[in-house]
């Protein structure tokens, strides 16, 4: 494995393993259906690759922590990217970022919030795990 | 654009729930599982559409299960559409009429699904993109592929195939339309 010294961030080497398609039923969750899914196959960490459909209504944070939501029933999906990792007790976390189209085709963006973004009709999801051969931290790196 | 639809969040408040025609299936997703996949990568032919230049380049070599990753370049003209709601007791939303982008546009990000339709022959792709125009509007949505004209400079396009994996349109009870859903593929479909 190649470590650069000095580098100050946290970086992993790792592979992709199983690629998972999942279609998801209507009212159910986008992040958490993500992360029960992990938890049924086992993935400590995952990339989601991309999906597609549409939610009943977004709801969508900034970093800052600030919240809102879209409605309407029809809420189309346009882009979506993210990583699930398990966290320190190994319940995966899903952190999905993207963007929304609401009926009118104002485009929005952020962070789903977890358990407030449910689908309307259908989701399809692209899952790649992520096989990390072992983490690295900063502070390990610089040594 | 003014407030309505469009809800800051205070404190705790109920999500959305929609009621579809059909009765509740039990599975609340579907998923299938490819242990293998392989990857390629795609630079357009500017003029050539997206069912041209993917959809058929991918079924000529025996891909026809596949995600799909769309990156930067763009559409000299594309159409596309987005989901609306109806008050309808048989199904709770439609499809706008098509908008159309007819002067070049970019494209920002697009993910869409490569599988079958109903018959189990014809391929069927189902891409969502985020686009921008000349005046920086972003738009987007449902994009037909047949209308989506690769532009001068092409977009790169990211493909792995779901090996193990058959996606194929299917008639689902619950919401009375019929949608891409995954099964394990009866056989290995690339040679």
């Amino acid at each position: 494995m190649s470590i650069v010294k000095g580098l100050t961030t946290e970086w992993e080497e790792g592979r992709t393993g199983r690629i998972i398609y999942t279609r998801i039923a209507p009212n159910e969750d986008l992040v958490q259906t993500v992360e029960k899914l992990c938890n049924d196959l086992k993935m400590q960490t995952a990339v989601v690759r991309g999906s597609l459909g549409s939610l009943a209504q977004a709801s969508l944070e900034r970093s800052s922590g600030k919240t809102f939501e879209i409605t309407g029933n029809a809420i189309e999906l346009l882009t979506i990217s993210g990583e699930v990792r398990v966290d320190s007790d190994g319940v995966p976390r899903a952190n999905i970022h993207g963007t929304i189209a609401d009926t009118e085709g104002h485009v929005f963006g952020g962070r789903f919030v977890r358990g407030r973004n449910p689908v309307c009709i259908t989701v399809e999801l692209v899952l790649e795990e992520w096989l990390a051969d072992a983490p690295l931290s900063g502070e390990r790196l610089v040594a | 654009m003014g407030d309505e639809g469009f809800l800051f969040r205070s404190g705790f408040s109920s999500t959305v729930r929609v009621r579809h025609p059909g009765p509740l299936s039990p599975e609340r997703f579907k998923s299938v599982v490819s242990s293998t996949s392989s990857a390629f990568r795609l630079k357009l032919r500017a003029g050539a559409n997206l069912n041209e230049s993917i959809v058929n380049e991918l079924h000529t070599r025996g891909i026809h299960s596949a995600a799909i990753n769309m990156v930067g370049g763009g559409f000299s003209r594309v159409s596309f559409c987005l989901t609306v709601p109806m008050g309808r007791a048989d199904q709770i939303a439609s499809y706008t009429p098509p908008f159309k982008i007819e002067t070049p546009c970019d494209m920002v990000v697009g993910s869409g699904t490569l599988g079958l339709d109903e018959d189990g022959k014809t391929p069927l792709f189902h891409f969502h993109a985020l686009l921008t125009t000349d005046d920086g509007t972003l738009r987007g949505g449902h994009i037909f592929p047949e209308t989506a004209i690769v532009g001068d400079v092409p977009p790169v396009v990211f493909i792995r195939s779901l090996d193990a994996i058959s996606v194929r349109r299917r008639f689902d009870p619950e919401t009375n339309f019929s949608l891409l859903q995954p099964e394990p593929a009866a056989q290995r479909l690339r040679a």
